[in-house]
């Protein structure tokens, strides 16, 4: 991203994008239900939900392919059904599906759509040179698409929506069909567009992927935007209980009384020197452990590690989706 | 600017796939093979039997080949990565039109040059009467072709199976082309067959291309 670009995003606060009540009907689906959300500029916003919740139909009609809904979508504070060339200049999108003509050659597709987003001819060899370079995909310009990898092929769908250095860049799963190693340079890319100024709004199945990465989250399901925040925000919103882990040394006394403290809801032992305290979700965090470190002194257990256990994007997710993934 | 280089990136697509060799060289070569095994075929002009073809063939494979290229384009999310760029959807179409209606006109003028050839080292040069008439029904063969095209856009992005879209086009292309074939007959000898390939090409062409770049404005990807 250019240093200009880059001072603009640190300066507008107005959002990158803003979602008003915006509903989608396939004839008789509700694919999209009244949604409503804001990304600011420069964050990583994880988008997930159950198959079918709706989020490819939110990242198509932000793009432009989808033109028939109801409610408003507004880029860069731009309604999108007013001045979709200018918008589409500022944003990269990788599709979940696309296919490519047998013909066309990685350095021949990237060079095509270099030109169409509006890249000069000149220069535009190099940036294709570089923008396969930061998706590792060196020496591979003048092979046919369709003789790629799959996970080779996704890279280059990434490769593509970043030839222009766009604003705001789209990933519709961006972590599908790619192996781990390919994953990480998926999310460190992500990370670096980031740091950049850039506004990733991404979509996945994979949740430790979207915990990794995702600076703001929402959930979506059937349709309906269940919520939209930090994974702090989602988390401490539906109050989901923490756990406290204690470790004690090998052969000491674990103590069992701890039930009687208020805000612990139960026990678990998990092996002789290891237990998980279960708190309620109105538990004082704090009050807690100062009961249960006084308590594992007095009765002499050695302890060795206490930690606090914070749920995991899946258990709020889970909370959230009821269940169906 | 976009109309200019997708037309450009879908003529190196019908290269490179070699959609156009099989046309470029295909048609001429057809023609002659044709022209060999046909037992009527004695004495009768290269030239007036490549006209015959043409207008047979030419327009259903124009609308054969525009509609299947779109529709199997459309099932395979083609387009989809031309689209999130600042290039208009009806550019995308119209590329695709003028890309195929290159390929073939080429392929004729191709194969008529082939014709010609074969004439003056059979026959002798062709008189002007002839040539005259050959160019005549020419005219109205072309006009044919780009109304197939046309209706080819319109069937490839309208009809969602490949297979489908295919019947469709065999059977619309050849029909079209038979019918324009046989327009002088129904009208006075005085209307000039240059003139009705003009009106044809002038009312139907527009207005199918018109109904295709709605239809494809409205199209949900």
């Amino acid at each position: 991203m250019s240093e200009l670009s880059q001072s603009d995003s640190e300066t507008n606060t107005e959002p990158i994008v803003a979602f008003e009540g915006v509903s989608k009907t396939y004839k008789d689906v509700q694919a999209l239900s009244n949604v409503s959300f804001e990304i600011p500029r420069g964050s990583v916003f994880g988008y997930i939900g159950p198959n079918g919740a709706g989020k490819t139909t939110t990242i198509k009609i932000l793009v432009g392919l989808i033109r028939d809904f109801d409610g408003d979508v507004y880029v860069d504070g731009r309604r999108i059904s007013e001045g979709m060339s200018d918008i589409h200049r500022k944003l990269g999108y990788l599709p979940q599906e696309v296919g490519f003509q047998n013909w066309r050659t990685v350095g021949q597709m990237l060079t095509t759509f270099g030109r169409l987003s509006g890249l000069p001819k000149t220069g535009l060899e190099k940036r294709v040179g570089e923008v396969l370079e930061l998706v590792t995909l060196p020496d591979v310009q003048d092979r046919r698409i369709v003789h790629l990898s799959g996970g080779m092929q996704q890279k280059l769908r990434l490769a593509q929506s970043l030839l222009h250095d766009p604003e705001l860049i789209i990933l519709d799963e961006p972590m599908s069909g790619l192996d781990p190693a390919s994953r990480h340079q998926v999310k460190s890319i992500i990370k670096r567009l980031s740091e950049r100024g850039a506004t990733v709004f991404f979509s996945s199945h994979i949740l430790s992927d979207v915990q990794d990465i995702a600076t703001l989250i929402g959930i979506l399901n059937k349709g309906q935007l269940m919520r939209v925040g930090t994974p702090d925000e989602l988390q401490s919103h539906f109050q989901v209980g923490n756990d406290i882990e204690i470790v004690v040394a090998e052969g000491s006394v674990m103590c069992s009384d701890f039930e009687d403290i208020p805000g612990v809801d139960y026990l678990e032992s998990t092996s002789s020197k290891r237990q998980v305290m279960h708190l309620t979700s109105d538990a004082d965090i704090d009050t807690v452990i100062a009961e249960v470190v006084g308590k594992l002194l007095s009765e002499g257990c050695q302890l060795r590690q206490l930690n606090l256990l914070k749920p995991s994007l899946e258990e709020v997710y889970l909370r959230y989706v009821g269940g169906e993934s | 600017m976009s109309l200019g280089l997708l037309f450009v990136d879908e003529i190196k697509g019908f290269y490179k796939s070699r959609v156009m060799a099989v046309l470029w060289i295909g048609l001429p070569f057809i023609t002659v093979v044709l022209y060999a095994v046909q037992p009527e075929a004695e004495g009768l002009s290269f030239l007036f039997f490549v006209g015959l073809l043409i207008s047979s063939f030419g327009g259903l494979i124009g609308c054969v080949t525009i509609a299947t290229t779109i529709t199997t384009e459309l099932s395979h999310h083609v387009y989809d990565l031309f689209l999130i760029r600042p290039v208009k959807r009806s550019s995308l179409l119209l590329a695709k039109f003028f890309a195929v209606l290159t390929c073939i006109l080429v392929a004729i003028g191709l194969a008529f040059m082939t014709g010609l050839i074969l004439d003056i080292v059979t026959i002798g040069t062709p008189n002007e009467a002839m040539l005259r008439g050959t160019l005549e029904s020419l005219s109205l063969s072309i006009a044919a072709v780009v109304i197939a095209c046309s209706l080819g856009t319109l069937i490839g992005i309208t009809i969602s199976s490949i297979a489908v879209s295919t019947i469709i086009a065999i059977y619309a292309g050849g029909q079209f082309s038979a019918i324009v074939a046989l327009i002088p007959a129904f009208l006075p000898d005085q209307v000039h067959p240059v003139t009705i390939a003009l009106v044809l090409l002038i009312t139907a062409t527009p207005i199918i291309l018109g109904a295709s770049v709605v239809l494809f404005n409205r199209r949900q990807f």
